[in-house]
């Protein structure tokens, strides 16, 4: 049997055993006659067939295995190892298969973990079966990895070499682990919903779950971002492109839900808005992964697009919204309770930060798909760029920036507003003299960009008082220091995106050897250019010293890279990061010219975006350690 | 020498001559051509302005850009220009027209939408 037939089989066997699984839905029965059926072997069997397929595959790319459609078209026998794995998920198809593990991957820790209600847990199962029940469909009959070759070749097409690079090897699993976990979030729903288990229980299990999916989408955009920063060679790290606000939406969605969860959990209330946004944090990750696969949007992510194949993603979401909102739709007059909010509380404050996210999330859905429908209805094409989502975002950010301040620190049930406002007002002053101190000392600022900056400092300030104050046994796994981590992430996050976007300078050069490049304090010598050799492709790569009076301090040597398989040219950025800024150049090479266009950024505080992307992260983790620890 | 002698032989690969070395502007007119050059689309690229392209496009956009710039033109007269020229899909920012009204009040509605929907949940539940 050839090793493809292997993988059809191990596919048309877990299609079938997710189905067996999913009919449970319909027939909540464990027999059909005299056939049992047993939930934990059938979850164990889709997981172990989807692993064994996806290891399959890769084995199939390491081995350049060029009998495989797939391999042919991703793979090259002189791609570096690395690359070889990478080009297994790098694709449509292999990415298909990997969501599919993914969903049946999380399907199965579900099946482990402690939960004593087995009718819910069938029922969350079995919806997690139908979604892999879709997937393996899809995949078998429009996007099969493992289809043979019509015409034998030796040697592959290769992998696209903007995507021969370490961090989007793991980009995309990651970002899928983020975009998959909201898939359980919605079984929960289902399953919680048919057994009449929405309450603070519910919640409590759900928890980390919605953590976990949060903590992988934030380090997906985060590494996308960083990969863009580097890779495309523009400078900028966030271009409002059609793909990457499709990751952002179901992150604002799933940061709303989150916190929403909280709520729930700790007074019993909101139930039906946890139950919405957990069948829309789910129908936008879909959203998100049809827009990339459809192609339909202009973005620089298209490199696997194919109409027919959104076509089903779109058919499938409606399915699973159907499904929801039908169920959504009998249960919902029983699942409400009613409680009293106080206006000053911190439920309130979690209340406006719903508010505020999915506000933020309407504008980003807006500029994302209003192109779309301009060009439909009216058969006019315009372009929403970076400009529209700044003006349109940031009344709604002041806001949100205030109520992360005084949200936090209220308490449960009923505070004052006075006492809130007290206790923030001497960090808030603080951070307003610094603010100022600042924009007359070193450099003019606007009003928004004090207010904004100001804003930023106060959170993190009160973020770290409050993370000590709550935090006395000084635990790690502590809900509230992953509540503090995550929130001084978010305002270092805004307060470094400001301070990047008005202090970064910018110049382009058409250098030649031995010339003298200056940009504000910073003295460049263009030293050589040489020739170089990769391991898969030719280089030219130029070589900077940084100047300090003659004496060289740091070295760059930005790269033009050709590659063969598939031809390709790409600038390669070189970076010098340092503590207050980055250094960044990227050059090409002009036709018919005796020089090479030099673009040098200075770009302040990059660091620090990463760095409170890092923290946001490390606050989800700090505080899923906790809930496992709660659950058990 | 060496230089040129390792241009040529990467020749083939790149495209993206650039031809208005010459062409001299002011520090007031170079921030505005720079201030235009991120606002307008490179037609042939994937999401990109013509300030981060090289491609030929971008180049020609730019060299018109500069031109009109030193022939006297504000930016509001050659952003018209432009769109004239190519659509309104060049440049970066909608317009604020009739046909995007909804784009540009969309946010505000929504935000006060929400706003009210939630008072009112609160009040609901205090009755």
């Amino acid at each position: 049997m050839s090793l493809g037939n292997l993988g059809n089989i191990l596919m048309l066997t877990c299609l079938l055993a997710s189905l067996i699984q999913a009919l449970y839905l319909i027939y909540p029965h464990t027999s059909f006659g005299k056939i049992n059926i047993n939930y934990r072997v059938l979850t164990r069997i889709i997981f172990i067939t989807c692993l064994a397929s996806f290891l399959l595959l890769i084995y199939l790319f390491l081995e350049s295995n060029f009998n495989y459609q797939l391999v042919v078209n991703n793979s090259h026998s002189e791609k570096p190892l690395i690359y070889k794995i990478a080009g297994a998920w790098g694709n449509h198809e292999g990415s298909l298969l990997l969501w599919i593990l993914v969903l049946s991957f999380f399907n199965f820790v579900f099946l482990e973990t402690k939960i004593k209600n087995t009718e819910f847990k069938k029922y969350v199962i079995s919806f997690q079966s139908l979604m892999i029940f879709g997937f393996t469909l899809f995949l078998l009959l429009t996007s099969n990895p493992f289809l043979a070759t019509e015409n034998i070749t030796n040697e592959g097409l290769g992998l696209n070499p903007i995507l021969q690079d370490l961090l989007l090897a793991i980009h995309p699993p990651i970002l899928y682990v983020g975009y998959v976990g909201y898939s359980i979030v919605l079984s929960f729903a289902v399953g919680g919903m048919i057994t009449n288990k929405i309450d603070q229980e519910w919640a409590r299990w759900l928890h980390p779950w919605v953590i976990v999916s949060w903590i992988f989408l934030t380090a997906g955009i985060g590494l996308g971002s960083f990969w863009a920063y580097y890779e495309l060679g523009w400078g900028g790290y966030w271009f409002w492109d059609p793909v990457e606000n499709a990751s952002l939406m179901p992150w604002l969605a799933g940061t709303a839900l989150f916190h929403c969860v909280i709520i729930l959990e700790k007074k019993n209330i909101l139930q039906s808005w946890v139950i919405l946004l957990s069948i829309l944090t789910f129908s936008l990750s879909l959203i998100g992964t049809f827009l990339v696969r459809s192609g339909i949007l202009n973005s620089v992510h298209t490199f696997a697009s194919d109409p027919s194949r959104g076509l089903f993603i779109l058919v499938f979401l409606a399915i699973i919204l159907i499904i929801s909102f039908t169920l959504y739709a009998i249960k919902a007059p029983t699942l409400d309770k009613k409680s009293k909010i106080n206006i000053v509380s911190k439920e309130a404050g979690i209340l406006a930060n719903n508010w505020l996210l999915l506000s933020s999330l309407f504008v980003v859905f807006l500029g994302t798909l209003y192109p779309l429908a301009v060009d439909l209805f009216l058969q006019k094409s315009i372009s929403v760029g970076p400009n529209y989502y700044v003006l349109s975002l940031m009344p709604i950010l002041l806001l949100l920036l205030l109520i992360m301040i005084v949200g936090p620190v209220s308490k449960w049930q009923n505070d004052k507003l006075t006492n809130i406002l007290f206790s923030i007002s001497k960090l808030f002053i603080l951070s307003l003299a610094i603010i100022f101190a600042f924009s007359i000392y070193f450099s003019e600022l606007k009003l928004t960009q004090i207010t904004l900056l100001t804003l930023c400092l106060t959170l993190m300030l009160v973020s770290i008082k409050n993370g000590i104050r709550t935090n006395r046994n000084y635990s790690i796994i502590s809900p509230s220091l992953g509540k503090s981590l995550a929130h001084i992430g978010f305002g270092l996050l805004i307060l470094s995106v400001i301070a990047n976007t008005t202090f970064a300078t910018e110049k382009i050069f058409q250098a030649q050897v031995d010339d003298l490049l200056v940009i504000d304090n910073y003295k460049f010598k263009f030293d050589k250019v040489n020739q170089t050799k990769g391991k898969n492709f030719n280089a030219v790569t130029a070589t900077f010293s940084l100047l300090d009076n003659k004496t060289v301090i740091e070295t760059f040597k930005p790269e033009i890279r050709i590659y063969s398989n598939p031809p390709t040219v790409t600038s390669e950025t070189s970076i010098v990061r340092k503590f207050l800024a980055d250094i960044y150049i990227v050059m090409n090479i002009p036709e018919n010219a005796d020089f090479v266009n030099v673009r040098i950024h200075i770009k302040p505080m990059m660091s620090f975006i990463w760095l409170s992307i890092i923290l946001m992260v490390l606050g989800g983790i700090s505080s899923i350690f906790f809930r496992i620890k709660l659950i058990k | 020498m060496k230089t040129r002698s390792l241009i040529i032989i990467i020749f083939l690969f790149i495209f993206s001559p650039v031809a208005f070395a010459e062409l001299k502007l002011t520090k007031e007119q170079d921030s505005r051509a720079t201030e235009l050059f991120k606002e307008t689309r490179c037609l042939v690229c994937q999401s990109q302005t013509i300030y981060d392209s090289n491609s030929e496009m971008a180049t020609d956009l730019k060299l018109y850009i500069i031109e009109q710039i030193i022939a006297g033109k504000s930016n509001y007269e050659i952003e018209n220009q432009l769109v004239k020229n190519y659509g309104e899909w060049i440049l970066m920012t909608p317009a604020f027209s009739q046909s995007n009204y909804f784009l540009w009040f969309g946010p505000f509605i929504i935000l006060l939408l929400g706003a009210i929907m939630m008072l009112r949940y609160i009040l609901k539940n205090n009755e």
